[in-house]
């Protein structure tokens, strides 16, 4: 069973901008699934592009993207994170449902992952 | 082993019911106030309401594509609040076969169903061309 507490300091990490590490929970060859219609929505492929994306949504955010998780389901293989995303760019506010799954490698890293909203509007209103 | 949430064991066997056309048992597993999101950008995106709502993006999907979906459950995990559903769906028809992971998404209302739904494939482009 994956250890929860782990996706947790995972999170921490993010919401402290400490993403090179965080890179470190990421296997080498990561395919990172963004959903929306947005300046950041599409696939990134390996760590480095990963956290680039991550860094610039840092830097869009000037630093106040949070996340807060909610609830979060793991197995072995799997894991659904569903968060509270928050965060100001440019005088606009994001506050949104946010749900994340996470498909792990062998080595408990993780390979795949999906980020999307049912308010989704809403966030590619805040990142367009 | 550990014992799978009922919403899980109903989540998995919702993709099965699909996949046989079983839609009567598929829809008794959401709320009557159920939302189901559909990303990307075609002419099927969007948010269908309630289990009418669900039926017509099925009805409408088997009009586009002539065949439909075939869904095939991963794995599903879920609590008393949230369930996930990792799956494959497969789909043919000329020029845009479809074969992708999905990772769907509900929340779970306070009887055990699924409520709101949302979801992404891995691979949003075969996703528009296969409904465009």
């Amino acid at each position: 069973m994956t250890d929860m507490t782990k996706i947790e300091e995972g999170l921490k990490l993010v919401n402290e901008g400490k993403l090179t590490e965080f890179g470190s929970f990421l296997a080498d060859d990561v395919v990172w699934h963004v959903g929306g219609n947005h300046r950041l929505s599409g696939t990134y492929h390996g760590r480095t592009a990963v956290v680039d994306y991550l860094v610039k949504s840092r830097d869009l955010t000037d630093g106040s993207l949070r996340l807060q998780p909610v609830d979060i389901l793991a197995s072995d293989d799997h894991a659904a994170i569903f968060l509270q995303a928050t965060g100001q760019r440019d005088g606009r506010q994001m506050d949104a449902f946010l749900a994340e799954a996470v498909t792990f490698a062998a080595d408990g890293r993780w390979a795949e992952y999906w980020a999307i909203s049912d308010q989704q509007d809403a966030l590619d209103e805040f990142w367009n | 082993m550990m014992q799978q949430h009922p919403v899980a064991v109903r989540f998995s066997q919702a993709a099965a019911e699909v996949a046989d056309g079983k839609f009567d048992s598929f829809l008794d597993g959401f709320s009557d106030e159920a939302t189901w999101v559909v990303p990307g950008r075609n002419p099927l995106a969007g948010t269908y309401h309630g289990k009418d709502g669900i039926l017509d993006f099925f009805t409408e999907t088997a009009k586009r594509t002539g065949d439909g979906f075939h869904p095939q459950p991963i794995e599903a995990l879920a609590d008393d609040d949230h369930a996930v559903l990792f799956l494959r769906v497969t789909g043919r028809r000329s020029g845009a076969d479809l074969d992708v992971k999905i990772a769907h998404f509900a929340t779970v209302d306070g009887s055990g169903h699924l409520e709101r739904n949302w979801f992404l494939p891995d691979d949003l482009k075969a996703w528009d061309a296969f409904l465009a």
